[in-house]
């Protein structure tokens, strides 16, 4: 660099427009499922990052892992079918999900070579699933200059329950990880183990020059766990573009039909019973009128998958409540899905839809290229989580789209809602509290439009690319 | 000293020629092992026998009988003369006379039954237990250890010219096993399964492990005996305990040939790490063969021709058929770019060789629609057999007229229509260069190939294994004649003399592996090197197989294959192994100087892609 800083000044006035700023860190990101495969948080977050970066001029590359769908080659671990900036890790081995060992022979060496050859200033990586944590050493063995960042997704490390923090056979809340809940939650497990689990994890986290996590809640997570305060930054994910995503198309998973729509319309899709919730969606809407009893209607509107943990239950006996506590105008909205649910939950789902009063209009999947323009047919949004949540992409959905937002009062939703100024807190799992507050904003108009008043729109990428340039830069100097 | 021979033989149960005579009393001890040297007719038979006396009242004082057994698998040496007893005070002679008598098998072991061993000992009791070994007469006799023994060979493959390969297991051995023979005829060979290779056999352990009492998995074996058949002669094995007790288990020659024989011994191995190395300098030699037998067959073939090539082609495209025989439809459509002006059909000829005698029918109608729509001559070749990679291509190369061959795989395609002259035009701008081959390229524009180097693996005892540097990656664009050990054989081209000269593919490199490495590390020791043309694109549809359990003979046959490269080669390429695999772009030395006009190509293709 300080050679290139010394000719600069020589160089004629139109080339060095074009050139990238100096100041700009090239980047290597990393994640553990390549964008144009799967589109999990991380993915969209890390490739967000990586697109960003390069629209500002920096140097930057995108390595990703394979899914089984993608092209292996004889003998190659890494490829590049994407372009030249873009790479694809082909695991060689099963991954070891309770450590996040990976005993792939291959990879050290091939990461090694990837970053001796690139020479990154900054890698920074979405995620150690299926790279393995060892790649924090392989990443110091092959290019000792670069500094490593992680970004959490999750209680991963610290949780095995899928990095929930939740108890496994009650789904109570876990307040804090021990060698002997960790060995109750995991019979198979003894104590020891979580003790070799969390010993393995930490050394390679040593290598780790800084963590980001999304949230305040889940830092301190991270910072009893063990992790080092000085190493620990809170900044928000890359927010997800909306508008034409270029990795859309390959986002089709397998269980979603593509549906080709009438113009002008809305996704809407039971996975059941096709048709016929849109059905009960068009026959439920003339009556309403007549059925609130002249107060506007309130839609309340519930985005993303129909699991337990998204509280969907919570929400459906909420609903079930305001009919019982006579109140007329409110509708709840749920745009989402289940058929990636068991099968048991499945028959939940349906059901309470089933037995859902009027006030209940399920509209089934939807597209994530439209999750703005169906976020301004409602009034408020939802998120009725029921375990801790770390930073919800629907909250800066919804914040952008000016709606406010009610939350169970608990992790990261809870800290990045203010209770009263831009949302409200209702008490995790309990229906009659959720039912409360629903019942309080539909019938008083005027606090849901105070609420909404008090809605900041969130950073946009170009502000948290430059808080990423922050990062960067401090941990570089 | 000299004493007579009453009678004498070969006797097939004991395998041994026998004698019953007497010495001279003034002789020293005789009864013993001792060395004996018998002469007959035609021949003389020496080594350590086993010799008793016996009670001869009709010698009085004169002499002492005395039996003995020298073990031979020779029994066409005639009429003994005499038999040289190496006893304790020095060497005995027995003379045949006009009285003696030569006896065969039930007849010779009644007389020496008959006669009385003395003095009552070891050597009486070994004698007596010696002559007490049943004859083979067809039939398994293995049953009398009862449930002691569990021994199976499932297959007694030919191998070589009078060699067998064993394949079995040996779960329990009765105790105090003393060896095996192999017999065939009047020969016997001893042998013990325990020395052959372990195998690992689960299914023989899920069958009868728990009748037998048993886990031992590692009970299976393949054992090679090389030149121990008689022809014409049937064979069995001989069992023997130390207390003498003999059975017999036939061997039923298989039916296994080349291929087949090769799956069935190569079937259950999984070695890995050191252990590689051991299994195949065991089993190598014994596939060696196998191949060869396979290969020794006539393969005969046909030919359908499909319009006329050019008289004089400047190169023969030699495209070996197998499985996907559909390929030939769209890589026929690209060769014949141009139409009736098109520079392939105007100078080159098109060879197919059907590998593939289930497809070949479905070639043949195939290859006569191509012609018709794409006026591109073809040569078909069709073998009645499957016979691989190498002897296809040779096949073809028997076949072909051009001045330079290019080997093709099917699933390779060419976009450019001027792909094979430009690498031809190598030859002419590059005198040190003998086999050029192009860049080939995925079907989503990363590298399949640019050229071979070696890596040594340590889950195959460090054997070296080509290394394919680049694969999978982008392409660097600016590169024109790289030089490497080897490049790969799904698209080659060199003068047909040198093909001539090489004799082609080497074809003890069994389906198709590693020949086309072979194939240039023998051209660099005759002193032509290979290189790859960065400036000529083509695409290879390689495809990745999923290995699974059924393929394992498959990866052993690429072993085999490993084995034989590493024998051959891996002394002269260790020192560039240790060059590191992940290369992308071709070092400097590697590259010749750019010609002006190859270089503009190179501009040319960059910016196209």
């Amino acid at each position: 660099m300080s050679d290139l800083a010394a000719e600069a000044p020589f160089l004629p006035p139109g080339n060095r427009a074009d050139a990238p700023p100096r100041a700009l860190p090239s980047v290597l990101v990393m994640t553990h499922s390549h964008p144009k495969l799967t589109r999990g948080g991380a993915e969209i977050s890390a490739f967000t990052l990586f697109r960003e970066l390069k629209a500002r001029g920096a140097t930057a590359w995108l390595l990703g892992c394979s899914s089984p769908k993608s092209e292996a080659r004889l003998g190659a671990t890494l490829t590049q079918p994407y372009g030249p900036d873009d790479y694809v890790y082909h695991p060689n081995a099963p991954f070891d999900y309770f450590k996040f060992a990976n005993p792939d022979p291959q990879f050290p060496k091939v990461l090694e070579e990837l970053v001796a050859e690139l020479k990154p200033d900054i890698v920074h990586t979405h995620h150690f699933v299926r790279f393995g944590v060892e790649m924090f050493s392989a990443i110091r063995r092959g290019w000792p200059q670069a500094k490593i960042v992680l970004s959490l997704h999750e209680y991963l490390a610290i949780c095995n329950h899928h990095g929930q923090m939740m108890k496994t056979r009650t789904f109570r809340l876990c307040e804090k990880e021990s060698y002997s809940a960790c060995a109750a939650c995991f019979p198979e497990y003894g104590e020891r183990d979580f003790f070799l689990r969390k010993r393995y994890l930490q050394m390679f986290f040593d290598d780790v020059d800084l963590f980001i996590s999304p949230s305040h809640f889940l830092a301190g997570r991270f910072r009893s766990w063990g992790l080092p305060d000085g190493k620990l930054a809170v900044l928000e994910n890359m927010p997800p573009e909306r508008d034409g995503s270029p990795f859309a198309e390959a986002w089709t998973q397998p269980n979603e039909a593509p549906e080709l729509l009438e113009p002008g319309s809305l996704p809407s899709r039971s996975v059941t019973a096709p048709g016929a919730s849109a059905r009960l969606a068009q026959l439920r809407r003339p009556r309403e009128a007549q059925r609130t009893g002249g107060l506007r209607t309130v839609r309340f509107g519930f985005f993303g998958q129909m699991s337990p943990l998204k509280g969907i239950t919570v929400l459906m006996e909420a609903a079930r409540r305001l009919n019982t506590l006579g109140v007329t105008n409110a509708v709840i909205e749920i745009y989402g899905d289940y058929s990636s649910q068991p099968i048991e939950f499945q028959k939940v789902v349906e059901e309470a839809l089933e037995e859902a009063g009027e006030n209940v209009v399920f509209h089934g999947a939807y597209d994530n290229a439209q999750v703005n323009a169906l976020m301004q047919g409602i009034d408020a949004m939802v998120i009725p989580s029921t375990w801790w949540e770390n930073s919800p992409v629907v909250i800066q959905e919804a914040f952008t789209n000016g709606k406010p937002v009610i939350c169970s009062n608990i992790g990261g939703m809870a800290e990045k809602i203010t209770h009263g100024v831009n949302g409200m807190h209702f008490e995790v799992s309990r229906p009659a509290s959720l039912a409360e507050v629903l019942a309080e904003l539909a019938t008083h108009p005027g606090r849901l439009s105070a609420l909404a008043a008090g809605v900041r729109p969130p950073p946009t990428a170009d502000e948290v690319l430059d808080q990423h340039l922050e990062l960067y830069d401090r941990v570089l100097s | 000293m000299s004493g007579c021979v009453d009678v004498h033989g070969y006797a097939p149960s004991t395998g041994s020629w026998l004698l019953c005579g007497w010495a001279p009393a003034s002789s020293g001890a005789l009864p013993g092992r001792r060395h004996l040297t018998f002469r007959f007719e035609r021949g003389v038979l020496e080594g350590e026998g086993l010799v008793a006396g016996t009670v001869r009242d009709d010698l009085g004082t004169r002499g002492r009988g005395v039996v003995a057994h020298l073990p031979s698998s020779d029994q066409s040496l005639g009429q003994l003369v005499s038999a040289e007893i190496d006893g304790e005070a020095g060497p005995v002679t027995l003379h045949a006379t006009s009285g003696t008598v030569q006896a065969e098998g039930p007849s010779l072991i009644e007389t020496l039954r008959a006669q009385r061993l003395s003095p009552p000992g070891t050597e009486a009791g070994l004698f007596r237990s010696i002559l007490q070994r049943p004859a083979f007469e067809g039939r398994d006799t293995l049953d009398r250890f009862e449930d002691q023994f569990a021994f199976r060979v499932d297959e007694a493959i030919s191998c070589g010219n009078s060699g067998l390969l064993l394949n079995g297991w040996l779960m329990t051995a009765p105790p105090g096993l003393r060896g095996m023979r192999l017999r065939s005829g009047s020969r016997s060979t001893p042998i013990d399964v325990r020395d052959g290779l372990r195998v690992a056999r689960p299914d023989v352990v899920a069958k009868y492990g728990d009748a037998l009492r048993s886990r031992n998995a590692g009970c299976g074996f393949v054992l090679h005996v090389p030149d121990c058949l008689e022809p014409g002669a049937s064979s069995y094995l001989e069992v023997e305990t130390v207390g003498g007790e003999i059975g017999f288990l036939r061997l039923v020659p298989s039916r296994l040939r080349g291929l087949g024989a090769i799956r069935n011994v190569l079937a259950n191995l999984s070695p890995r790490y050191d252990e590689v190395q051991r299994t195949f300098d065991a089993i190598g030699p014994a596939v060696t063969l196998l191949n060869r037998d396979r290969l020794d067959a006539p393969r005969p073939s046909r030919e359908i021709r499909f319009g006329t090539p050019p008289e004089m082609p400047l190169c023969s495209v030699i495209v070996p058929l197998y499985g996907r025989i559909d390929y030939m439809e769209v890589q026929v459509a690209l060769l014949a770019q141009g139409g009736a002006q098109g520079r392939f059909r105007a100078r080159h000829e098109l060879i197919y060789v059907v590998d593939d005698p289930g497809g070949a029918d479905a070639a043949c109608a195939l290859a006569d629609s191509l012609f018709r729509r794409f006026g591109l001559p073809l040569r078909l070749l069709l073998l009645e057999e499957n016979m691989g990679f190498a002897p296809a291509c040779n096949v073809g190369l028997a076949a072909a007229q051009g001045g330079h061959v290019c080997f093709l795989n099917s699933d390779v395609f060419a976009t450019e229509p001027d792909w094979l002259d430009r690498l031809l035009d190598d030859f002419s701008r590059h005198p040190s260069v003998g086999i050029v081959g192009p860049l080939l390229l995925f079907e989503d524009g990363t590298v399949q190939h640019q050229g071979m180097r070696y890596e040594a693996l340590p889950e195959f005892s460090h054997w070296l294994f080509p290394a394919h540097p680049g694969k999978g990656s982008r392409p660097a664009p600016s590169r024109a004649l790289s030089l490497h050990p080897a490049i790969t054989g799904a698209c080659m081209v060199m003068p047909r003399q040198l093909a001539h000269d090489l004799g082609g593919f080497d074809e003890s490199f069994v389906i198709g592996d590693f020949e086309d490495s072979d194939l240039c590390l023998r051209a660099r020791e005759a002193g032509v090197a290979s290189a790859v043309d960065h400036g000529v694109v083509l695409y290879h549809l390689e495809r990745k197989s999923q290995a699974s359990a059924a393929e394992t003979w498959r990866m052993n046959v690429t072993l085999y294959n490993a084995w034989l490269h590493q024998g051959r080669w891996a002394a002269r390429l260790a020192a560039e192994a240790d060059a590191p695999l992940r290369d992308r772009n071709p070092g400097p030395e590697a590259i010749t100087p750019l010609p002006a006009a190859q270089a503009q190509r190179d501009a040319a293709w960059a910016t196209r892609r």
